[in-house]
């Protein structure tokens, strides 16, 4: 049946998560460069390369999901984790203490926490309004009108601010996944977990509103309830991954996409896995990539998600004509 | 059955009214008037989407401010005029969902579920519609799965939204023979709004008529042999001078 | 050439000069004379660094320079670098500057970019890929420092930390923040070479070259003094839609007031920079005689910049002198020869039409 097809699918998916997992840790070299004879070299692969690798799996994974939740919700192909605003509160904390010297917290945890108390507030906000809007697509209007007014902000602070501090902003744009500490690795772990478990306690609803909030409301489903859940679940997976590698885009829009193409379902449940798996593929592949090329030239890996991402997109398209399916 | 009572409908101001109309299972009922007359507003209403302005609704001898949305769902079925299909979604899966009110806490299907929801499509004959995605239909099959989903919903209502304006003649015959045949030999309420009159006169002898005048809702009875007009005496007066008379022309706007 | 109206701005508006007073140890005496950020403790087995920061006027980070061989267990806020040290990467042009005037620029492994390089050797190593090309501080992977034997990067801090610090640490490779640019006095900017005299095992050098430097600064700096007629200078150029000029108490000012020129915004307050509209810059110092660092290397590309700047009387005599002919010879070596720098500035504000060979680094605007 269609149920096997999905599996073999995901195994494929799976293997390529395990292989690319591999090769990432392997500095992206195809012959084994590890020995952990010395300390030093422990280290390195203890504090460079792991961190970094388990944080392309979840940093892809949350983008992901957050991106096929926002177009589940919308019943948008369109929407993305950036939609809604939640980045935007991220970005304008991140730059309030960048560079307005804002100091809110200690200096080891500094963009990390401006970024996630900046997600949290503008999804609180987004959630009081989603209280009142009987709409999706008023409820999106507002994410973008908010996304408008903080770049605005950003840019007065932006237009006062010196070189050097804009530099640090900046490069948090470009988005990054070297920024990590192990330590840190569990606290990310744990959200994603938390968001996730959410996610997947309401997966009867998430199946049914595919069908649009009203037809959801009559089939019994608690559709205030539902937005709610997955507007906060897709907070915590943007608003973290966010404050850690800076906004990370293309990857929320272009990933469920390219999982629905490949899957040709709306079974929340498979699209949820595969796109956790897919999205970690993708941004695994996108840095080795930075990393093969690191001798030549550094590209941040904001450019290189659309450069890769972008042209393969289009072919898909192209080439499973599905133009009247989305 | 259903059971309006001394109900006013609208969003803040009333814009229809009626006294007491009760409605039973296993009957079909058409619900005629102009547009902007106010029907979505009364099935909204029924649906329990929005509160009525004053009166009482009751279902099953419940109130139904009073029904969890869960149990509502068992009790109620909706039909929205067009159903524009969803990416790969395919139409076993979209009649499936008319299961949900009765899965459990992941939404599986139980082997009652797929036998009711076979059930279903056997009544409707969509058998060969169940692999195709639902984007890919014509309109009119779209509109019989979304009935499909509704008999898997397994209610003793459903209402219907004006199921049959966005088909052609050949499917609207169709369609209300199939209503018809539904409320009959399952025993179900089947609710419909249209402007389809001459087919529904087919098969349906309770209308639910709308009046221009006096902005309220009576339900009256036509034998099978009352012409059309009869019909539009009621909910669309002007038609009626125009068709009748040919006096003047009422609906020059000039 | 947006880029070096950028610099230009940087350059002349980043000197905050807090003359707050710093907690220093008890003990020993800081040997770094004029710097206010720098600050070098010799101990009985140990060097001790501190890097103040200029926001906040505390100790930012404190080093303990080792020598190799040698084992001190220290308390842990100390980071302790071996010396001399092996390589380093130095991610600001006065940096490669003061490395090669100590003869230590074979140590460096890394660099932001070769189009901010003058330095013939280090365009040469980059080419043979010798030298790393790293951008900027944020874009390090710590893995590669690591096998380049990188003990050091020094780069230009801005008061946090870069993201990757304690995983550099965790590999014993330090991140030293460089508030030169913060310097309110030429040279307090160029007591900076310290550090890298005490990285580098040449610490005699560096002392005797500051020394040396500011003995020639001084001796300048008083007879420019004593000619009282200096012309009236304008510093400075529209960055978007504001005039930044050196306030009255910042590096840009200090040189000014040092060569004895009467330069326009010289009693304002503030160690940073002025901001004014063009309408005021126009109203208040449309007849400014000089004006320099408009960060343009021809007056056409000036005046295709904004029509306005044709008004200036400066513009009209055709005397605006700037460094960008020959900017990244500027910013490598103007840190380290401030009297130099001062000498064209006397020239410019006491002499009539000095010509380009008697300047060492401006020149005078083309058409």
């Amino acid at each position: 049946m269609t149920m096997q097809k999905y599996k073999l699918k995901i195994m494929i998916a799976f293997a390529l998560l395990l292989s690319l997992i591999f090769f990432h840790l392997n500095g992206a070299e195809f012959n084994w460069n590890f020995n952990f004879e010395t300390t030093d070299s422990s280290i390195l692969f203890k504090e460079i390369r792991l961190p970094r690798t388990l944080t392309a799996i979840l940093a892809g994974s949350s983008i992901s999901i957050a991106g096929l939740l926002m177009q589940t919700l919308f019943k948008n192909p369109l929407a993305g984790p950036s939609i809604l605003g939640i980045t935007s509160g991220s970005s304008l904390f991140v730059a309030f203490y960048t560079m307005a010297g804002i100091q809110l917290f200690s200096s080891n945890w500094d963009i990390i926490s401006a970024g996630i108390l900046g997600a949290l507030l503008f999804s609180i906000f987004i959630l009081f309004f989603s209280k009142y809007v009987r709409q999706q697509t008023t409820l999106l209007i507002i994410g973008m009108m908010l996304g408008s007014f903080t770049n605005s902000i950003i840019q007065v602070i932006e237009n006062q601010t010196v070189a050097e501090k804009l530099q640090t902003y900046n490069f948090w744009g470009f988005g990054s996944l070297q920024h990590v500490y192990i330590e840190q690795i569990p606290l990310i772990l744990l959200t994603f977990t938390l968001a996730f478990l959410m996610i997947i306690s309401h997966i009867k609803p998430l199946n049914t509103i595919v069908l649009g909030e009203t037809s959801a409301q009559h089939l019994g489903i608690q559709v205030n309830k539902t937005r709610f859940v997955i507007i906060i679940s897709t907070a915590i997976f943007t608003g973290v991954t966010t404050a850690f590698c800076g906004p990370i885009s293309f990857v929320g829009l272009a990933v469920p996409n390219l999982v629905k193409i490949w899957f040709r379902t709306t079974n929340q449940t498979i699209l949820l896995i595969a796109s956790a798996f897919i999205g970690s593929v993708f941004l695994l592949f996108c840095d080795c990539i930075i990393l093969c090329l690191e001798d030549i030239v550094q590209i941040p890996l904001n450019s290189i998600t659309s450069l890769i991402g972008a042209p393969f997109v289009v072919w898909l398209l192209l080439k499973k004509r599905i133009h009247d399916n989305l | 059955m259903i059971t309006c009572n001394s109900l006013k409908v609208g969003y803040i101001d009333p814009i229809l009214q009626c006294e007491q109309i009760s409605f039973t299972t296993g009957e079909l009922y058409c619900l005629i008037g102009k547009n902007g007359a106010g029907k979505s507003t009364f099935l909204k209403t029924l649906m329990g989407d929005i509160a009525p302005l004053s009166g009482k609704i009751t279902i099953a001898n419940r109130p139904l401010s009073l029904i969890e949305p869960n149990e509502k769902a068992k009790l109620i079925a909706f039909v929205p005029s067009k159903f524009d299909g969803i990416p790969f979604l395919t139409s076993y899966e979209f009649i499936a969902k008319g299961r949900i009110p009765y899965t459990n806490f992941f939404g599986n299907l139980s082997l009652k579920d797929k036998e009711i929801i076979n059930e279903a499509v056997e009544f409707t004959k969509v058998g060969y519609l169940l692999d195709k995605e639902t984007t890919l239909l014509s309109d009119g099959e779209r509109q019989l799965i979304s009935i499909t989903r509704a008999l898997a919903q397994d209610t003793p209502y459903i209402l219907l939204d004006e199921p049959t304006s966005f088909l052609d003649p050949e499917n609207k015959l169709k369609l209300f023979s199939l209503l018809s045949k539904i409320s009959k030999s399952k025993n179900k309420l089947c609710l419909i709004s249209t402007h389809d009159i001459e087919f529904s006169k087919l098969f349906c002898t309770n209308y639910l008529v709308i009046s221009q005048k006096t902005k309220t809702i009576t339900l009256e009875k036509f034998s099978n042999n009352s012409s059309n007009l009869d019909i539009y005496k009621k909910g669309f007066e002007e038609a009626y001078l125009f068709l009748t008379q040919r006096t003047d022309n009422p609906l020059d706007f000039g | 050439m947006r880029f070096y109206v950028y610099l230009c701005f940087y350059f002349s508006i980043l000197g905050c000069n807090q003359s707050n007073t710093i907690p220093t140890q008890s003990t020993k005496k800081n040997i770094v004379p004029f710097a206010n950020y720098l600050k070098v403790y010799l101990h009985d087995n140990f060097t001790e660094v501190q890097i103040i920061s200029p926001t906040s006027n505390k100790i930012e980070k404190k080093f303990a320079l080792i020598p190799h061989k040698k084992t001190i267990t220290l308390s842990k806020e100390y980071e302790i670098i071996h010396t001399p040290i092996r390589n380093l990467v130095a991610l600001s042009s006065n940096q490669i500057g003061m490395l090669n005037e100590l003869n230590q620029i074979y140590k460096v492994k890394g660099v932001s970019n070769k189009k901010y390089i003058h330095n013939r050797t280090v365009l040469k190593l980059i080419k043979r890929k010798k030298i790393n090309e790293f951008g900027s501080v944020e874009e390090i992977n710590p893995e590669k420092t690591n096998q380049l034997k990188c003990d050091v990067i020094c780069y230009s801090g801005f008061g946090t930390p870069p993201p990757n610090d304690r995983k550099f640490k965790l590999l014993h490779t330090a991140c030293i923040p460089n508030y030169d640019w913060n310097e309110a006095t030429p040279m307090g900017k160029l007591a900076w070479i310290y550090l890298y005299g005490y990285l580098t095992g040449k610490e005699k050098e560096a002392i005797s070259y500051v020394r040396n430097v500011n003995h020639k600064y001084n001796a300048l700096r008083l007879t420019s003094q004593k000619n009282k007629n200096g012309k009236t200078i304008l510093s400075g150029a529209l960055i978007g839609d504001s005039w930044y000029l050196p306030a009255g108490k910042s590096y840009n000012a200090t040189l000014l007031k040092d060569a004895g020129a009467n330069y326009v915004e010289q009693f304002s307050t503030g160690h940073g920079s002025v901001k004014i509209s063009l309408e005021k810059c126009l109203q208040k110092h449309k007849n400014a005689a000089i004006w320099i660092n408009p960060g343009s290397s021809s007056l056409r590309q000036l005046s295709s910049q904004n029509k306005h700047y044709e008004k200036f009387n400066a513009f009209k005599n055709k005397s605006v002198y700037c460094y960008t002919h020959n900017a990244n010879f500027f910013w490598e070596n103007s840190t380290l020869l401030p009297h130099r720098l001062l000498q064209d500035l006397i020239l410019l504000s006491h002499e009539n039409d000095p010509k380009d060979s008697e300047l060492f680094f401006y020149k005078k605007l083309t058409q």
